[in-house]
């Protein structure tokens, strides 16, 4: 046997260089035909089932009378969630929601199983917004996600936000006991499901699904706007 | 011998699970989500980056490096050299260690367990016990 192949023509040698062949070949393709996601079943919370969905259940901001509408499903807890906030969310609510005005952003509740904090999260942005303060506690809460999602208990950390934003604490501490907004946290989700979200976050612009990326995101928006104002102006001719 | 074999053909296999993760991670597979599957959860969690690069590029990085050793230490050129089984354990040790940090991080952070982390943390393991025993010659 030559020096250098010593494995190469021997039977552990031929084995070992087929084995690293079938790999090789196998993992090519099964690269090239993978597809995203486990398709694992939904895992919301049970309670959710027993709930009526409803479409008014949802927190909005913007214009009601904005010609676009976009509308998120969002768990507090989920990372892909506060990923897109942090990278397309947040400049799209400040540069068509809250300055442009063409568009109102509507979040809803989808609280994910698999997330412990996600409902308190939710319930917790809900009591705020009794005080106006929904958005402050919403990007609050998913700018600090990692700092909070990983503990075992995360409602003192709500708690210390709703000082940060200036809440009235005594009616902020009386809203989170009494569990006020886990009906509609719940039929938010439940709409959600209706709709056939099943993962977060999820986007619709004017009823149809949109993506998380800025840049489509924001030729979507300036879309919907367009044919809006089109069809408005064609009813005015008309 | 064929233990060396055996980590190199487990260092390929794991090596194309983390092109896949890290392909994953980069969006070429689709938008990352949580609720389809654990993978999305993980893969968009901050966990899922490392020193500034995603945790699978460290994984290509790694099988890379052992598939590369394992192999050459089959080949007769290096066969009889300490040095191939001395950098197969420590690569071993290595990824054993960070692979196990991953783990605790899924199952206790992150609360979501990807299929596909799994098995790259058992081919890991597999790799690890390999080259405990595929031998580092004691001196003498």
């Amino acid at each position: 046997m030559s020096k250098g192949t010593r494995t190469s023509g021997s039977g552990p040698g031929r084995v070992f260089y087929a084995a690293i062949g079938v790999v090789v070949v196998g993992g090519v393709l099964a690269l090239l035909f993978a597809r995203s996601g486990d398709s694992g079943p939904m895992e919301i919370p049970i309670a959710i089932a027993e709930t009526e969905a409803d479409a008014n259940a949802g927190v909005s901001a913007g214009a009601d009378d904005a010609p676009v509408t976009i509308v998120e499903f969002a768990d507090f807890q989920c990372p892909a969630c506060a990923r897109f906030y942090s990278f397309s969310g947040r400049l799209i609510k400040q540069n068509y929601v809250d300055a442009g005005g063409q568009a109102r952003w509507v979040y809803y509740d989808y609280p994910l199983d698999q997330h412990p904090h996600a409902i308190p999260a939710a319930h917790s942005a809900r009591c705020a917004g009794e005080q106006g303060r929904f958005w402050q506690m919403h990007d609050l809460i998913f700018g600090r996600q990692t700092s909070w999602s990983p503990k075992d208990d995360a409602r003192g950390d709500f708690d210390d936000y709703a000082g940060e934003i200036g809440l009235d604490q005594a009616a902020y501490r009386e809203c989170m006991e009494d569990g006020r907004y886990l009906e509609q946290i719940f039929a938010a989700a439940k709409y959600g499901q209706r709709l056939g979200v099943n993962s977060t976050p999820t986007l619709f612009i004017n009823g149809e699904r949109a993506p998380q990326d800025y840049q489509q995101l924001e030729q979507m928006i300036l879309e919907a706007a367009a044919a809006a104002a089109s069809s408005e102006s064609g009813e005015t001719e008309g | 011998m064929w233990k060396r074999m055996a980590v190199a053909v487990l260092a390929l296999v794991g090596l194309f699970i983390s092109v896949y993760l890290l392909l994953f991670k980069l969006g070429v597979y689709g938008e990352l989500a949580c609720g389809t599957g654990s993978c999305e959860t993980v893969q968009a969690s901050a966990y899922a980056t490392f020193v500034g690069l995603p945790v699978a590029g460290w994984g290509v990085a790694w099988y890379a490096a052992v598939f590369v050793v394992a192999f050459l230490s089959t080949q007769s050129v290096f066969s009889e050299a300490s040095w191939p089984p001395r950098v197969l354990l420590l690569l071993a040790t290595g990824g054993l260690a960070f692979s196990g940090y991953l783990t605790y991080v899924e199952l206790f952070v992150i609360n979501a367990v990807c299929r596909w982390c799994v098995v790259s943390a058992l081919i890991t393991a597999a790799i690890f016990v390999l080259a405990m025993s595929s031998g580092v010659r004691k001196p003498g």
